[in-house]
């Protein structure tokens, strides 16, 4: 599907829901145990993509072995809050690549199904939805940097996290956080390699 | 139906209030539910579009993720360019892919869609794993021919599960479009439903209260209306107001109250009548005690005075007689005592017509003069007996002639002056007369002329604490008063309430031994000329002045009377023709002859009211001119006489001035002119008693006039003075006629009498007796007359007829002699 016919019928259909006789949040039925999983595979993609850009096996380590701080009390919306500041500091990462990485699962605007239209509660799908955009934005980057060398295949496994909670979901995306904070220091400080050029 | 029943006004009105109540409910009831059911169906139609529409949108988003441009399309890009970037897409495909289908099945699905979702999501899983194992083949530098080989996926149910899915799509559009279709219906159904309802509800209440209406309210309503109509306020009881008998109706309430108030109306109305009939009876008996009274005091005049004529006549007769002392004293005292029951009667005759109102006064011009001549000449005489001054002054510079009731003015004056004269023993007694304004306080009745009439007296006075009551009924100064000098105490209340009915006032002054001063005020209207000249001229008597002829027809049985009214009507130029009763009058007058009639009221065969009626009847005597001439001086009974179509009545014995004055009065003749009788300083009271009454002249002046003789006068065969003045009207030859007449008359209705009384026939003793009254009195034998009278009113008792027969005798026998020495 092109994407100005997928933008119509998200539109028609925005409208249509949002309207105010059919004022009903889109829920697609994607729990924090999805979204777990889903993190756990973009953590394993940061560090992959750190270790593509150090030599420093000290500091890989030391990433992998930064443990996860436990959180509770945690909310969706919690949760995609963090989502938006590791999208932030991806982009100070990547810097110039910061276009691609604007775009959102399903062009962006699938998105907005996941909101309520009445109180914008933020839910599990929505979260997934963001997270799974940015797990595509740094695969993509791998990808890029490494177009043969690393298997992307396991980032899109499916491994069962029972009864994850939005504070577990949280715990994993303030883990990716502080991988990205060593990173970008360890960027500024000139330590990592530069990669390859923009597309 | 009880309920109907006992259905009131007040009740239906809260039934309306409730009703109304409850189809606002019902409505509003109905209203929502509907709003409901629209809303519900609003949102299941929102909720299943909502669902349709998201598949839809689903379905699309993931055809375009799984087939060309997304998952297979770029793992098959991948495998056969080995470009990660190509692998990524397809990741990211089937990332949206899986998205998708987990809420596709959020939506709520058919067993069929959940099918068709699992077979996607089936194919979904297999080529994740083979995207896993192609990329780990192409690591270990596979062939892209080894890899398409060892890796193949069969499409066809991903692609059969799409079009699953489209169709269970347009399957749910479509039986979302049924449902919603039958769910409208079922809505219009029951909205449909709900309007007949509450127009069945509101047609059951109309009807209702139409019901009600009609059976309830209009018609009792119209029958209550139809009662009250009926209704006969003179007999509210006939009517009773319908009652629909059911208690707490408001109608009935109504009917039962309007009952109460007829029940009420009429025995207020039986009270009413009751009250009435006793009214109406108390009257009749007023009316009847009234005539009765009427008829009483006629019977008295007639009855008491007739009798007592006899008495003072005998008496008088008896002075004549060789009579010792003691006889005489009682002989006088007789006299007086009768003279004394005469006033009284005639005071009490006075005062009841007074009292009754029965009093008219007329206002006829009059010569002032002459009515005080008439008054200070008889009592000149008596003021000459008791040594008395009698003294008139005149201070007024008048008009001759005024206009009033001469008789009244006269009897004012008259009564006064005779107290005056009567407690005056030594002195003098003064008249004068002056005029005053007639704006002066003491005239209360304003018309152009005031007079002050002033007698004072010398006399004892009256005491101060008795001057107020002097002028009361039966009131005189003291007891003694009474005992001494006699009289009613009637004279100065009549004088009083005289003076008021005129317009005037009355007041006394007095001090004890000082006499006493009357004032009287009266108003007069002055005489026009005209008058003044018809009185004046009445003094001079020209014989010389005829008026037109007139065919005179006498209806009289009395031979003198017919003899005297022929005698004095062709002295007036007119021709008579005489008949003997009422009957031959009755034909005379059919004869178309007379132009006037003088009817005698009691003739044989036919008396003159019947005669008079009869005449009436016939084409000339519809207007025929009919004068009565009768003795009986009372009113009443000369109503009767007009009533029977007389136009007036004449008096006997009446004058030629009487006569020519009726005449007048009725236009007639020209008024004739004839010298007035005039008084001499010796003309007795007595010598007014003849003075005629003219129609309704009050009986009473008739009777004051004369019964009011002086103490000092005798009885004689006949009033010389009378006899002269007749003499001065007729010419010598009538008047010798007229005695011999009435000498021949009197022989022949002595002998009748006496038949009568030796035939014990009362009728003709009434007859004969009544004649001899007439043709007597005609002549101036008025002794004869009265004796004659007393028998024609005892004509019943024989016994007493007899006695008076023998008084008669002698009178009579006098009475011819005066006769025949007066002829000579």
């Amino acid at each position: 599907m092109t994407k100005l016919p997928k933008t119509i019928l998200t539109l028609v259909l925005f409208l249509f829901v949002s309207s105010p006789n059919v004022g009903q949040a889109v829920e697609f039925g994607l729990t924090p145990s999805t979204v777990y999983g889903m993190w756990k595979n973009i953590n394993d993609a940061v560090l992959v993509y750190a270790n593509e850009r150090s030599t420093n096996d000290t500091w890989i380590r030391n990433l992998e072995n930064m443990p996860q701080d436990k959180f509770s009390g945690k909310a969706p919306a919690n949760v995609l809050e963090q989502v938006t500041q590791f999208n932030t500091k991806l982009n100070e990462i990547l810097q110039n690549k910061e276009a691609h990485l604007e775009e959102l699962l399903l062009e962006g605007d699938l998105s907005n199904l996941l909101a309520s239209s009445d109180d914008n509660l933020v839910t599990p799908s929505l979260v997934y939805m963001h997270s799974g955009q940015v797990l595509i934005n740094i695969v993509e980057e791998i990808v890029h940097n490494s177009p043969t060398g690393i298997n992307i295949s396991p980032f899109f496994d499916v491994d069962a996290f029972p009864d994850k909670t939005p504070s577990d979901v949280f715990s994993l995306v303030d883990l990716g956080l502080r991988y990205l904070d060593e990173i970008l220091i360890r960027q500024e400080a000139g330590d990592l390699t530069t990669g390859k050029e923009p597309r | 139906m009880g309920i109907l029943r006992t259905l009131t006004i007040n009740r239906l009105g809260k039934g309306l209030i409730s009703s109304l109540i409850l189809v606002v409910l019902i409505t509003i009831g109905t209203n929502w539910f509907m709003v409901r059911e629209v809303l519900t169906l609003s949102t299941a139609w929102s909720d299943k579009e909502h669902s349709i529409v998201q598949k839809q949108a689903y379905l699309s988003v993931l055809r375009g993720s799984i087939g060309y441009g997304g998952m297979i399309h770029n793992f098959k890009n991948y495998i056969l360019r080995n470009d990660k970037h190509y692998l990524l897409n397809a990741y990211r495909s089937m990332l949206e892919a899986k998205i998708i289908v987990n809420g596709y099945r959020e939506l709520g699905i058919s067993a069929e869609e959940r099918t068709a979702l699992k077979e996607l999501g089936s194919v979904i899983e297999k080529y994740r794993i083979a995207m896993a194992r192609a990329e780990a083949l192409f690591a270990v530098n596979s062939s892209i021919v080894n890899i398409d080989n060892q890796i193949s996926i069969d499409d066809k149910p991903a692609l059969r599960a799409l079009e699953k899915l489209t169709d269970a799509v347009a399957d749910l559009r479509q039986s979302k479009t049924d449902v919603i279709s039958g769910e409208i219906g079922s809505l219009v159904n029951t909205v449909i439903l709900a309007a007949i309802g509450i127009g069945l509800l509101l047609l059951i209440m109309i009807l209702g209260l139409t019901w009600f209406l009609r059976f309830r309210l209009i018609n009792p309503l119209d029958e209550l209306v139809v009662a009250f109509n009926h209704v006969d306020l003179n007999d509210p009881g006939l009517i009773r107001l319908p009652s629909t008998g059911v208690s707490g109706d408001e109608l009935a309430m109504m009917a039962n109250a309007g009952n109460r108030f007829l029940d009420t109306l009429e025995t207020h109305l039986a009270e009413r009548q009751q009250v009435r009939d006793q009214l109406l009876g108390a009257k009749n008996e007023a009316e009847n005690a009234n005539l009765a009274k009427s008829n009483f005091l006629s019977t008295m005049s007639h009855e008491i005075r007739t009798p007592l004529n006899g008495v003072l006549g005998l008496a008088q007769l008896l002075t004549d007689t060789k009579l010792d002392k003691d006889q005489r004293r009682k002989v006088d005292t007789i006299l007086s005592s009768g003279q004394t029951l005469l006033a009284i009667i005639n005071d009490v005759l006075d005062m009841s017509k007074i009292e009754a109102g029965a009093i008219e006064l007329e206002n006829s011009p009059f010569s002032l003069g002459d009515l005080l001549s008439t008054i200070t000449t008889p009592f000149q005489s008596l003021a000459d007996d008791k040594g008395l001054q009698l003294i008139v002054k005149d201070l007024g510079a008048r008009k001759p002639v005024l206009k009033g009731d001469p008789v009244r003015l006269r009897q004012i004056l008259w009564n006064i002056l005779s107290n005056a004269i009567k407690f005056t023993e030594e002195g003098s007694v003064t008249l004068t007369i002056a005029d005053i304004d007639i704006a002066h306080n003491s005239i209360v009745e304003k018309k152009t002329y005031g007079l002050h009439f002033t007698i004072s007296d010398t006399g004892a006075g009256i005491a101060p604490d008795r001057i107020d009551a002097i002028f009361g009924a039966f009131t005189q100064e003291d007891n003694t008063i009474t005992r001494k000098h006699g009289g009613t105490g009637l004279g100065l209340s009549i004088v009083k309430q005289l003076t008021e009915l005129m317009g005037g006032t009355i007041n006394a002054e007095s001090q004890m031994d000082n006499g006493t001063v009357f004032n009287v005020y009266l108003p007069f209207d002055t005489a026009t000329d005209e008058e003044a000249n018809a009185i004046s001229l009445r003094k001079v008597y020209d014989s010389s002045q005829k008026t037109e002829p007139l065919n005179v027809l006498v209806a009289e049985d009395n031979e003198v009377n017919a003899v005297i009214a022929r005698a004095f009507l062709e002295k007036f130029g007119h021709s008579v023709r005489h008949v003997e009763n009422g009957k031959l009058a009755v034909e005379a007058a059919k004869e178309g002859w007379a132009d006037l009639i003088l009817m005698d009221v009691h003739m044989p065969e036919m008396n003159g009211i019947d005669a008079t009626k009869a005449i009436r009847l016939t084409e000339l005597g519809r207007t025929l001119p009919i004068i009565g001439l009768t003795a009986e001086a009372f009113a009443e009974r000369h109503v009767l006489f007009k009533e029977a179509g007389m136009i007036g009545v004449l008096t006997k014995p009446f004058t030629e001035q009487q006569l020519a004055d009726t005449l007048a009065t009725h236009r007639l003749v020209e008024r004739r002119r004839v010298p007035r009788i005039e008084k001499t300083a010796d003309t007795s009271a007595s010598n007014l008693e003849n003075v005629a009454v003219i129609e309704d002249e009050n009986p009473s002046k008739f009777e004051t006039l004369k019964d009011t003789p002086p103490a000092s006068d005798r009885p004689s065969p006949g009033d010389e003075v009378k006899l002269t003045a007749l003499r001065n009207q007729l010419d010598s030859k009538t008047v010798s006629t007229l005695l011999k007449e009435t000498q021949r008359s009197l022989r022949k209705q002595l002998d009748e009498l006496r038949q009568g009384v030796l035939d014990t026939d009362s009728k003709q003793i009434h007859g004969a007796a009544h004649a001899i009254r007439g043709t007597s009195g005609s002549m101036f034998a008025m002794h004869v007359s009265n004796l004659a009278a007393a028998i024609e009113e005892s004509s019943t008792d024989i016994d007493t007829v007899q006695q008076l027969l023998a008084e008669l005798e002698f009178a009579s026998k006098d009475a011819l002699e005066w006769w025949q020495k007066q002829d000579a």
